[in-house]
């Protein structure tokens, strides 16, 4: 690869442009600021695009790879690279950043120099967090984000702004919190036991991880669970994300499920399972009752929903269980269906998020029953939010089913029992799509104030659009997508399941005998 | 026949202290001849005085610990890095002074005159080496502080507060020099490192054992648990920071902490080896209780200047938890590691910026009349003042311990000590804490950006004096390059170690 630092240079460049924005833009120049941001994230998609193609997929090792000493005294460097494991999440982040900006467009009419400066800003900490190597870098980049997406309900959000904002942030910054002492165990740990120095360099942490006796281990796996669970949200950590989906304005909703949430499913992959391998196995019966119960839980509240945009949110509940049972699986294919399950997720209820912010701006009301026989006036926004819905419940052919299938595999791998249950969320969450389906789109036309709804405009298909082809790209031809990933994600398996080998060993050889 | 010795003094290591007891003379002196309109001249003269001190108090780092004054007083990095961080907060201090003064009409020689003295007092306990030397020091600091705490006259609360600091820091001062007195009776010495081989001699453990010792050793505590405003000596700090003018409550959070903890450290961790588990456990119930109170406090405060109050109550304990979890038991042995140490150092550093901001934010809205004093009166500055609005955002982002500010660094480098020398439920406590704290100054926040401005609402304007101008731009600087480069602050902070365990 060339010398080019191309990850700092996408993670850094919407930050860039936030700053311009503030310091050159005047607030009245909104159209200059839309347009300003508009290209801004587009050229950040752009130049994140060579992350696709010049990815060398039989590498499992960090790709892109850069390195500066940080704070040497305390053995901080900024380490950035990525993997399989990060890179779709790189590239959805950006392409996700444009959805998010154009769909603000009409959506936000007040404030709007302070909403692209927020929503730029919010780009730099996820792509940061995404491609940090460095534990401390990566908390940092976690905990910066908390900062604009508070902004971003707090100001531009529903009526119930306030209260959602500081519940979103202060519950998040909880489980980071204690998150943090769980890094700072690990940091001494390392130093005690591992290589004997300061350090928070991933790679090098890596190789520690098995030495670590399993009663600590236990412990920071309790303190990186909280952190983690809790931005995922797992049952029973998930009563933020109602409020906050609800409350945020659409492009908040989009980010916070399409990316944000992947921020704690990400961490479980990239930090809990390799650093602690063997308290990750001593937790997967209790990780995996949690996600089944989310599972199921978040399906069934779902079910019970009025509210559209509520009724999406606890489907993420429902659907992040999923990924969650994938990653705990602990084989191969339960976590590539995680983390492809992780990719679905954003684009099918990022997508959903945004149909609703369609609807939600023309009509400025959520609930179901306000609506019935939306299939005879707007025929464009009809298809596109049955293909959404039809990813979303799993059906073959689009991207939702290939995760699924990943992870029902994984999971039956571990335990019939485990697929048994999780096979119920699938059959729930095809019950309370096509229900939310039937009611708002067939039946009458009852209400006379949607006969004069208008379609999809140009820009709302257009920023449509290419989630909908990923959905039908990823649901027919996955291979590039599950190629990219695979290597890095037999090395996660393979770390995790270090501990167990010389007891598999063992059994086999057992076996053996009695034959 | 008697014979006189004179002990070689060597007069330079006291320079920076020479230098101010000349400098406060020659503003007192410069006082009588500025006629009242142009008092802010004798502010003026404090202020560069005070920046050529810090530098040759910065000219004193390194080269080990030196004594001086017959081994009453030492120079060491700790006093050297508090030196310069007290001197560079004072003239922080009446950069913010100067506006204010006007504003408040207390704009009076003897304000910058009070300030220096107290300052003096300040430098002194960061370097005394005996128990009599600090003693002076805080004294010398504590009752030049009563006297501009209630430097308003003209306002009942300033009085107030100013009458309640001096009786609550009389009383407190009592208690801590009976603690000394009790010292001095089983250790014959009010030498620092004479009290430490005097413990370390025959018969030094049993003294260690003995009740009233253990009682001295208590008083101790309290009487520094009272200066320190540590839950639960805490109930003159709310009523005299609130009543205080507000650059001076910012001056004293700050510098009175950092001279207050370098004697602190120097007497316990110095003196006290030997008594080390016990003012240890009380210290970790002290700090316990601090974090939780000042932080939970502070959640029902309608005014802004009491909130920071509380919340440097909370600051206190998070300082003093660095000072707590420096201690571990290595083989049966006491040691203090470095890393707290300089955890103290440096959280105190970014406390410095941080929390002379959030006062400063306070400063700046002030005119006659009106101080801007409660919540709401901030709604929707952001809007209206966007630059002051980030501005305020960051100190508050600091204070809680967000990245990418000082006050994140500093309270990782804190946890990380904690963590290291295994003070796991402390390191909770403390993280805990933090994410509550979270929710006061998010609430300002809040106000600041979320919630619209009511039509009858007093219009809240910014002074436009370049001092205060400058002061707020070296802060938030401040408090963004130790977040984001706290490399050489934390080397800097780590030198303190050096030649003091």
């Amino acid at each position: 690869m060339s010398n080019m630092p191309l990850l700092t240079l996408i993670t850094f460049l919407p930050a860039l442009g936030a700053v311009i924005i503030m310091l050159f833009m005047k607030k009245e120049q909104t159209k200059a600021i839309k347009g300003f941001a508009t290209a801004v994230v587009v050229l950040d998609f752009l130049i994140s695009l060579p992350l696709w193609f010049s990815f060398d997929q039989s590498e499992a090792g960090f790709q892109f790879v850069e390195k500066v000493s940080w704070i040497p005294t305390i053995g901080v460097s900024y380490f950035v690279g990525i993997d399989g494991i990060s890179v779709l999440l790189v590239l959805l982040t950006t392409l996700t950043m444009i959805v998010g900006v154009v769909c603000s467009f009409t959506a936000i009419e007040e404030r709007e120099k302070e909403y692209y400066v927020c929503l730029l800003l919010l780009a730099t900490g996820m792509l940061g967090t995404f491609i940090a190597l460095d534990i401390f870098l990566f908390y940092v980049f976690f905990e910066i984000t908390l900062v604009p997406m508070y902004f971003l309900i707090g100001v531009w959000g529903g009526p119930r702004k306030l209260y959602a904002a500081i519940k979103f942030f202060l519950y998040t910054l909880f489980g980071s919190v204690l998150m943090l002492l769980g890094i700072l165990a690990y940091y001494f740990a390392n130093f005690k036991m591992g290589t004997g120095t300061l350090t928070f360099d991933l790679v090098e942490l890596y190789a520690v991880g098995p030495k670590i006796p399993l009663s600590l281990q236990i412990w920071i796996f309790l303190a990186f669970f909280i952190g983690f669970a809790i931005k995922v949200p797992m049952f029973p950590f998930h009563t933020w994300l109602p409020d906050a989906h609800v409350e945020a304005p659409t492009a908040g909703s989009v980010i916070l499920a399409g990316i944000l949430l992947k921020m704690g499913t990400y961490g479980f992959v990239r930090f809990a399972l390799p650093l602690l391998p063997q308290a990750s196995h001593v937790f997967v019966p209790f990780m995996v009752l949690l996600s089944i119960i989310g599972i199921i839980y978040g399906a069934l509240v779902a079910m019970a929903q009025t509210d559209i945009k509520k009724l999406v949110a606890y489907s993420s509940v429902s659907h992040l269980g999923f990924v969650m049972l994938g990653i705990f699986a602990l084989n191969e294919q339960g976590v590539l269906g995680g983390q492809l399950q992780m990719i679905n997720h954003g684009i099918s209820t990022g997508a959903l998020f945004l149909l609703v912010g369609v609807v939600y701006e023309r009509r400025h009301t959520r609930l179901i029953s306000d609506y019935g026989g939306l299939s005879k006036v707007v025929p464009v926004f009809t298809v596109i939010f049955a293909i959404t819905m039809l990813s979303s419940i799993g059906l073959p052919g689009l991207n939702g089913f290939v995760g699924e299938f990943l992870i029902l595999i994984g999971a039956f791998k571990k335990s019939y029992v485990y697929a048994a249950f999780a096979v119920i969320g699938i059959v729930l969450g095809a019950a309370y799509m096509l229900w939310l389906f039937q009611r708002v789109f067939f039946g009458n036309l009852d209400n006379p104030e949607n006969e004069k709804l208008t379609d999809c405009n140009a820009r709302e298909v257009l920023y449509l659009l290419p989630l909908v082809i990923l959905m039908f790209w990823i649901g027919l031809y996955p291979k590039p997508f599950l190629g990219r990933m695979e290597a890095s994600v037999k090395k996660v398996v393979k770390m995790v399941n270090v501990a167990e080998a010389p007891q598999k060993a063992a059994l086999g050889k057992m076996t053996k005998l009695e034959k | 026949m008697l014979e006189v010795v004179i002990p070689d003094i060597a007069l330079s290591l006291a320079l920076p202290e020479i230098g101010l007891a000349i400098l406060v003379c020659a503003v007192l002196i410069l006082d009588l001849f500025v006629s009242i309109e142009n008092k802010s001249r004798v502010g003026v003269v404090a202020f560069v005085g005070v920046v050529i001190l810090a530098l040759v108090a910065f000219g004193q780092w390194g080269g080990g610990a030196r004594t001086t004054f017959n081994d009453f007083y030492v120079v060491d990095n700790l006093s050297v890095f508090v030196k310069v961080c007290v001197l560079a907060c004072t003239a922080i201090s009446i950069l913010l002074m100067l506006q204010y003064a006007k504003v408040e009409k207390i704009n009076y020689g003897e304000l910058y005159a009070m300030l220096l003295f107290s300052v003096f007092g300040m430098l002194v306990m960061a370097s005394g080496n005996d128990l009599l030397t600090v003693y002076l020091g805080l004294e010398t600091m504590s009752i030049s502080i009563y006297v501009l705490v209630a430097f308003m006259r003209h306002d009942p609360l300033s009085r107030e507060a100013g009458l309640k600091y001096f009786l609550m820091g009389a009383f407190a001062s009592g208690i801590l020099l009976y603690g000394m007195a009790l010292t001095y009776g089983f250790c014959g010495t009010t030498s620092i490192r004479g009290i430490a081989e005097a413990f370390a001699g025959s018969g030094g453990a049993a003294i260690a054992q003995n009740p009233v010792m253990i009682f001295g050793l208590i008083l101790l505590v309290a009487g520094f648990g009272f200066k320190l405003a540590l839950a639960p000596f805490h109930m003159w700090l709310p009523d005299a920071y609130t009543g205080a003018p507000t650059p001076i409550t910012g001056f004293m959070s700050v510098a009175v902490k950092f001279a207050t903890v370098a004697a602190l450290m120097r007497i316990f961790f110095v003196a006290f080896p030997a008594m080390a588990e016990r003012w240890n456990t009380l210290l970790w119930v002290l700090t316990a209780f601090t974090m939780v109170w000042g932080n939970v406090a502070a959640i029902a405060q309608t005014s802004l200047k009491r909130m920071l109050a509380y919340s440097s109550i909370g600051h206190a304990g998070y300082v003093l938890m660095g000072v707590v979890v420096s201690m571990s038991i290595i083989d049966g042995k006491v040691t203090f590691s470095d890393i707290g140490i300089s955890a103290v150092a440096f959280y105190l550093l970014a406390y410095l910026f941080t929390n002379l901001g959030a006062f400063g934010m306070l400063i700046l809205v002030c005119r006659e009349g009106y101080r801007g004093d409660n919540i709401e009166d901030w709604k929707g500055i952001g809007q209206a003042h966007p630059w002051a609005g980030m501005a305020f955002v960051v100190f508050l982002l600091s204070l809680g311990g967000i990245p990418p500010t000082a006050g994140f660094v500093g309270k990782l480098y804190l946890f990380a000590a904690a963590v290291q020398n295994e003070y796991y439920w402390l390191a909770a406590i403390g993280l805990v804490m933090s994410a509550v704290s979270m929710y006061y100054y998010g609430r300002i926040i809040m106000v600041l950006y979320m919630e619209n401005r009511g039509e009858t609402q007093e219009v809240m304007s910014l002074s436009s004096a370049p001092s205060l101008f400058f002061a707020m731009v070296v802060l938030v600087v401040g408090t963004l390059l130790l977040g984001i480069f706290p490399g050489s602050f934390l080397d800097a902070a780590k030198g303190t170690v050096a030649g003091f365990i």
